[in-house]
């Protein structure tokens, strides 16, 4: 084995091996130190990916192709890989302490988060069809497990399930369009198959080959939670845990789109007709349009988060559409920026969500956050500033993100668009600041008691917050790192 | 009659089979085992495209993407039916009669 | 004598109907047991037309994991879950029903518009002359599908004697990564599985 697959393949490693070491230590450690334990060992294998992926991203020179092409560690691979991992290390931090209250055994809930982030490394730098659907499968059962992790609760066993069968359905869609991929070229790299698809020799199947690519597109729409099979969202966001439901509208959505984005570049092209980028146009309006307006007139915050969290897969796409319309030099520094911010600010608001949840109950409603701001000052500052920050008011990084997405759209002539996005933009503003409104309403002739909450959610709410301030004034800091 | 055309028609005809039960069929065993009828069918496809296409070439791809596929398949239902197995024991508690805690 | 043509015309026919009526009644069937019965029923022939798909290595691995683990699987847990006490449903709104219903019907009618469409000529099964002339030998021409040439799929071509040889060859292969991350998968599957299902004597109240 040389060097270099070793360097390419480290992260993997790392993730495999401290999430099996992860699983032993309830075997040897007694309960009281296990928990901590389990959690020291886990944050140090989170951070030793980042650590490898960095190294791997400042010393990148040439596109490395490991395994006779199954896995290629290129830039962008490893710039998504960077921002899933990112998540992942606030998640953790995240349930610490938290996660007993939801699941008893501290050290399996880690290694599934482990193994989930393998799997979406794994995603992003795959490069053939079975790799690819390996590795979406290692992500996707292991969140279906997380999602259902909290075994009390009926409501978290029901978003597991449905999640699942929902997710199966879909994998079906994947697996007949790349059985009809297969059938028209013979290959599963994604460079044999574009190739083949685009050779002379083998025209007669070409039509079976864009029918394979759009049902694999069916599959992906439904993963990324976009318009027409959106539905699942909420309510596996709503019935899952919610530092679970943070992990899955971040790293799983960021997983999704790095594997979407590379097969759209790789094989957009082969498609002649136009249907897919078509068709990606009317998803990328509806999504957005959907997502806003069905976010207007939700009660609870969870489903709330999730319907605004379609909203912003609807901006993403529109990006994408904007770095596809320029196939020669994408330029998709503003899909990584946004999803960065998106992944910031939305772990950040959850970190604020669970840590104001008292006695075990969940935030839920808008009463539940009824006068936070007066309770505790700073968590009641983050939590606005996290949702301010969502809504894209000037000065924050979720503004810079969505102000970075529109210039690209504007510059390649994505007019329409562009407004709407603008337009469903302002909308969104309303109901994030019916939360901030919510959080410094008071209650006549009522006292609010302060309370103090664990130094972990502070810890991960004032590191994001840290992070989307220093974003939304220092763009170009995350542009170069990023580029 | 034995040809690449109705392998694949079958193969559809039995994936529409396994949607319309995922679809229409409340009782969640018979939903993960229309799953399964889908996976199948994928694999049927996925077989009769390597057979009829790709066996003068001895390409035997097809075949090992098909052990992936059962593999995964196996994983899925293994985890599916231990979700089933919690949402009894907890509702065998709680007592109610159907899912309703979350809308269609 | 008959025809050999044939003979696979007659077989395929035969299995592809048994499959579907059995799918079939896997879908209609109120009682679970007898679903999950009619599924093995339907996973048999299949089988039996993969062997015709000369993939009798898949066709053995469909029958032990199908038949054999993912049946027991659901019987068990038919058994254990104790239907007769209620119904395990997913709560599914009449519009969304009839909405499948159109989807399906529509997609079912589009299945052989879209095949004699997407497939402009007709593919018959390979004539055993032609093939033969493509492999080597008849021997490597039999050996297709079988474990020997799926191992070496994955792991690359043997090597005697020379490890440092094989180990190259086996980090050329495009699909070990896929390989390994399955057995990551199932390790997945089976933790999971353990955490949501298994009971501690103290948790049961």
């Amino acid at each position: 084995m040389n060097i270099t697959t070793l360097n390419g393949i480290l992260p993997i490693l790392i993730l495999t091996g401290v999430g099996l070491l992860v699983l032993l230590v309830e075997a040897f450690i007694e309960r009281d130190r296990e928990r901590r334990f389990a959690f020291i060992l886990s944050l140090a294998g989170i951070i030793a990916t980042l650590v490898s992926l960095f190294s791997q991203l400042v010393h990148h020179d040439a596109d490395l192709l490991l395994f006779g092409g199954a896995l290629i560690v290129d830039h962008t691979g490893l710039a998504f890989s960077i921002i899933i991992c990112l998540g992942a290390l606030l998640v953790l931090i995240l349930s610490h302490r938290h996660v007993t209250r939801i699941h008893r055994n501290a050290g399996e809930f880690y290694s599934l988060i482990l193994f989930a982030t393998l799997g979406m490394h794994a995603l992003t730098i795959s490069n053939d069809m079975m790799t690819f659907f390996v590795s979406l499968e290692v992500m996707s059962v292991a969140v279906y497990i997380l999602a259902g992790v909290n075994r009390k609760s009926l409501k978290s066993n029901e978003s597991a399930l449905k999640y699942l069968i929902l997710g199966a359905f879909s994998t079906a869609f994947l697996l007949l369009g790349i059985a009809f991929v297969y059938g028209a070229t013979g290959q599963m790299g994604f460079m044999e198959i574009k190739e083949a698809l685009l050779s002379e020799a083998n025209a007669p199947f070409q039509s079976v080959g864009i029918l394979g690519l759009i049902l694999i597109m069916v599959g992906f729409i439904f993963k990324i939670g976009a318009f027409p099979f959106q539905q699942w969202v909420p309510d596996v966001y709503e019935g899952a845990p919610s530092i679970v439901t943070a992990f899955m509208a971040t790293c799983v959505k960021t997983a999704a789109f790095a594997i979407l984005l590379r097969g759209l570049f790789t094989f957009f092209q082969a498609d002649e007709s136009g249907f897919l980028m078509s068709a990606l146009t009317v998803i990328t309006v509806l999504t957005m349009i959907f997502g806003n307006f069905m976010a207007l007139i939700q009660s609870n915050i969870k489903r709330l988060i999730a319907y605004s969290g379609i909203a912003h897969t609807g901006y993403i796409l529109l990006a994408i559409l904007a770095a596809l319309s320029d196939p020669a030099k994408p330029d998709i520094t503003p899909i990584l920026f946004y999803l960065l911010v998106y992944t910031l600010m939305t772990v950040g608001a959850f970190a604020v969500l669970i840590g104001a949840s008292r006695g075990g109950e969940e935030v839920e409603t808008f009463e539940d956050i009824r006068g936070l701001g007066y309770k505790h000052k700073l968590l009641g500052l983050f939590m606005a500033f996290f949702f301010f920050s969502l809504a894209g008011i000037p000065s924050t990084a979720g503004f810079m993100g969505k102000f970075f997405i529109f210039k690209a759209a504007i510059s390649k002539e994505l007019y329409a668009l562009a407004v709407i996005g603008i337009l469903t933009a302002v909308v969104s503003v309303y109901y994030y600041l019916k939360i901030v409104v919510y959080l410094y309403l008071k209650e006549e002739n009522r006292r609010y008691e302060k309370y103090s909450i664990q130094w972990n959610y502070l810890l991960a709410s004032f590191l994001t917050f840290l992070l989307v301030l220093f974003l939304g004034i220092f763009p170009q800091f995350g542009f170069k790192l990023l580029k | 009659m034995f040809t690449l055309q109705n392998s694949i028609i079958l193969g559809l005809i039995l994936f529409s089979i396994g949607a319309y039960g995922v679809l229409t069929r409340r009782n969640l065993l018979v939903v993960l085992m229309s799953l399964e009828i889908m996976f199948n069918a994928v694999n049927l496809i996925v077989l009769a495209f390597n057979y009829f296409r790709f066996y003068q070439q001895g390409k035997e791809l097809g075949h090992y993407f098909v052990l992936l596929v059962i593999a995964v398949a196996a994983a899925e239902a293994a985890v599916g039916l231990a979700i089933l197995v919690t949402i009894y024991r907890n509702r065998r508690n709680v007592d109610s009669d159907e899912l309703t805690e979350m809308k269609g | 004598m008959t025809d050999p043509v044939v003979l696979t015309d007659v077989l395929f026919l035969l299995f592809s109907v048994t499959a579907i009526v059995f799918s079939l009644l896997v879908v209609v069937m109120k009682n679970p047991i007898h679903s999950s019965i009619s599924l093995v029923l339907s996973f048999l022939p299949i089988a039996a037309i993969y062997v015709l798909f000369h993939a009798p290595f898949v066709a053995v691995i469909q029958i032990l994991v199908y038949a054999g683990a993912i049946m027991v699987l659901f019987t068990f847990v038919i058994m254990m879950v104790d239907l007769s006490e209620k119904e395990y449903t997913l709560h599914k709104g009449k519009i969304y029903k009839l909405l499948s219903f159109l989807i399906m019907g529509g997609f079912l009618l589009m299945v052989p518009y879209m095949v004699t469409r997407f497939l402009p000529e007709t593919i018959s099964e390979p004539k055993e002359s032609v093939v033969l002339s493509h492999f080597t030998s008849k021997k490597e021409a039999h050996e297709f599908g079988s474990t020997k040439n799926i191992g070496k799929l994955i792991f690359g071509k043997p090597v005697i004697n020379d490890p440092v040889q094989a180990n190259d060859n086996t980090l050329k292969s495009m699909q070990i990564v896929s390989f390994e991350l399955a057995s990551i998968l199932i390790m997945v599957a089976i933790v999971g599985a353990m955490i949501l299902a298994r009971t501690r004597k103290k948790e049961e109240r």
